[in-house]
């Protein structure tokens, strides 16, 4: 009877199908070559991510491995394809004839390269190794890195295997000695293992209860062992009760701050408020006192500066700072009246504050005025504006009459002089002559001009 | 031979959880039969009222895998009560193209589209046995009796294929 869990029983299936002779095949990785390098199944690798599902081969519904496509465009894995084709020589899928090899080829590079990316975990994790490599890597962990794979051992008259790790010392570690603890005979190279595992003599107390565990279980044990002191679930709010952890609930159901747990969101939310509400506080209690001491000594608000800046000038060396504490002592001392500022700072930032009130004042003001300068102004230049409109219209009326007058006269002695001219032509031709006479009229010197012009271009009536 | 079984579980053990964990089976649960043999299911159907003749009824059922599954199709048989069904042996054995492999010529009525082939999986299967009780297919019988019921029935002249169908149905229910 060999004792549990030697390498040899651990190993995942070190044995895979060998792979069928067909098309295409001799591409496939030929795992069997060498007896001394462990082989892999990649049908038993575990795949980290959940893979997309068009690269499941329909017959096996694993990952496809060496994948191949038919003429249908449908892909199987090879060996899966293969096994089909012995029995039935139609597609799995779709049922079109597939003659052999004719009718398949290599899946494309694509699908091939999406496969090869896949992430697994190394066969021999149970074994101890953390590895996660890409489909494609993991043939070359297994066969050249991995600590934890089989090897033949490395005594040639020894026909058992042994992991790559102690395989390192040497030497041949399949010899049986007594366990230090139990005296059993157990294998060299699973020693380790019974002492951790199976030895019921190596077995450790709980460091809380006294029972005793195997070692590999101990950890596990005293996380959840039953009389380990815990603190209070409400330890956040406030209890500083520890209780082992079977008496938990009993606590639990008494623990006053249960109800303090429930309202936890409720008291830091107050919690947040009421320092805010403290801050806002003492600035609210400064301002008073600063009110407080104007209201009191309403002579008094510019008292300090005017002497520190009068002690500033006179005293040399003395700060400004250094005066105004004088300044505020000496107030305090004469009025009797408690000093209105604890500090030097806050007189100054009072100062400060009411100066910048006072500024918000005048800027407040002098927007006022602003507007209401412009609303006068507006109000103002509006009839202006309107009067000086209706002016214009009453120009341009009266010039339209003059225009009007005008060529009413224009015509009116246009007529006139056609009306003399056609006299003087009755009264005989004597009368030509008297136009080169002055005439006796010297008001009608500029109508004689202007009809001399009309006469020279006639109007044509 | 070892290594290819335990693909074949491997296989097989999934199979059984996604239908186990999925609804695409309203009335249909699956189990094995001995928790170290994946071979072998046991499959229980409810079917619901909108089956004609076995509607209400509770059948059950094994579904057994061959080491080359899904090269090879499973088999499956009804335990007792054996529903009274022209497709369905009076032993148990249901017979049902999807689980008849392709190269079998003893069945050449069957288009060879009907038959298994390595991509169906106990949920195609299943879904088929549901729409076979639902409409039998008298042109194979393996119930000579129930196929000539039936067909009398089909043909109007009694309803008697119903009456055997309900008496099923009540037995299964364990009434008779
Ligand atoms: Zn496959
Ligand atoms: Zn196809
Ligand atoms: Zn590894
Ligand atoms: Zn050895
Ligand atoms: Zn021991
Ligand atoms: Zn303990
Ligand atoms: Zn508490």
């Amino acid at each position: 009877m060999p004792p549990p869990n030697t390498p040899e029983e651990g190993l995942p299936e070190v044995d895979g199908p060998s792979r069928i002779n067909s098309p295409g095949s001799s591409n496939s990785p030929n795992l069997d070559s060498t007896t001394s390098t462990p082989t892999l199944n990649f049908q038993a690798l575990e795949y980290v991510d959940p893979v997309d599902q068009e690269l499941i081969c329909p017959i096996c519904r694993d990952p496809l491995l060496d994948p191949y496509t038919t003429v249908c465009e449908h892909t199987f894995c090879l060996e899966c394809i293969c096994k089909a084709h012995a029995i039935s020589h139609d597609c799995p899928t779709d049922r079109t004839p597939i003659h052999f090899p004719t009718d398949i080829t290599k899946a494309a590079k694509i699908v091939r390269n999406q496969l090869d990316s896949l992430r697994v975990r190394c066969p021999y994790s149970t074994e101890g190794c953390n590895e996660i490599c890409s489909r494609s890597q993991v043939e070359d962990h297994v066969t050249k890195l991995c600590i934890f794979a089989p090897v033949d051992c490395p005594d040639d008259a020894c026909t058992k295997k042994v992991c790559r790790r102690d395989a390192a010392r040497n030497e041949c570690l399949h010899f049986t000695m007594p366990c230090e603890h139990c005296e059993r005979p157990v294998e060299c190279l699973s020693m380790q293992r019974h002492i951790d595992h199976d030895c019921p003599k190596s077995h450790q107390p709980c460091q809380h209860c006294s029972l005793k565990f195997p070692r590999s279980a101990l950890e596990d044990h005293e996380s959840e062992c039953d009389d380990a002191m815990i603190p209070c679930d409400h330890a956040g709010v406030g209890c500083s009760v520890s209780v082992k952890q079977r008496e938990l609930p009993v606590h639990l159901r008494s623990c006053p701050y249960t109800l303090l747990e429930k309202l936890g969101s409720l008291v830091t939310e107050q919690r947040d408020k009421i320092t805010q509400l403290e801050k806002r506080d003492r600035e609210m209690e400064r301002r008073l006192k600063s009110l407080e001491f104007h209201t009191m000594h309403p002579s008094c608000s510019e008292y300090p500066r005017s002497r520190a800046i009068a002690s500033s000038t006179t005293a040399d060396g003395m700060g400004e700072e250094a005066a105004l504490d004088e300044a505020l002592r000496s107030n305090a001392s004469t009025g009797g009246v408690p000093p209105p500022f604890e500090s030097m700072d806050q007189y100054l930032l009072a100062l400060y504050e009411s100066a910048e009130s006072k500024m918000d004042n005048l800027q407040k003001s002098l927007n006022d005025l602003e507007g209401r300068q412009t609303v006068m102004l507006l109000n103002e230049t509006m009839p202006i504006k309107e009067q000086l409109a209706e002016m214009r219209s009453n120009i341009g009326a009266q010039g339209m009459h003059v225009r009007w007058l005008m060529n009413l006269r224009i015509q009116e002695r246009a007529r006139n002089a056609a009306a003399s001219a056609m006299s003087g032509m009755g009264g005989g031709m004597s009368g030509l002559g008297s136009d080169s006479h002055g005439d006796p009229e010297d008001g009608r010197g500029f109508g004689r001009r202007l009809s001399d012009s009309l006469r020279e271009n006639p109007p044509r009536l | 031979m070892a290594g290819r079984s335990s693909a074949t579980a491997g296989l097989l053990g999934r199979q059984l959880k996604a239908i186990q964990k999925g609804n695409d089976l309203p009335g249909i649960s699956c189990g094995l039969v001995r928790d170290d043999n994946m071979f072998e299911w046991e499959v229980m159907l409810m079917l619901d009222d909108d089956c004609k003749y076995y509607g209400g009824g509770n059948f059950c059922a094994l579904l057994k895998f061959p080491d080359t599954y899904p090269m090879s199709p499973p088999k499956m048989i009804f335990q007792n009560p054996v529903p009274f069904h022209p497709n369905i042996y009076p032993d148990g054995t249901l017979c049902i193209s999807i689980l008849h492999p392709p190269g079998d010529d003893q069945y050449g009525y069957e288009a060879a589209g009907e038959r298994w082939s390595p991509v169906q999986t106990p949920e195609t299967i299943l879904l088929s046995v549901i729409s076979l009780l639902n409409s039998p297919n008298d042109e194979s019988p393996a119930n000579v009796e129930a196929a000539t019921m039936f067909r009398a029935e089909k043909e109007g002249k009694n309803k008697d294929f119903k009456k055997r169908c309900r008496k099923c149905v009540r037995e299964s229910l364990g009434e008779d």
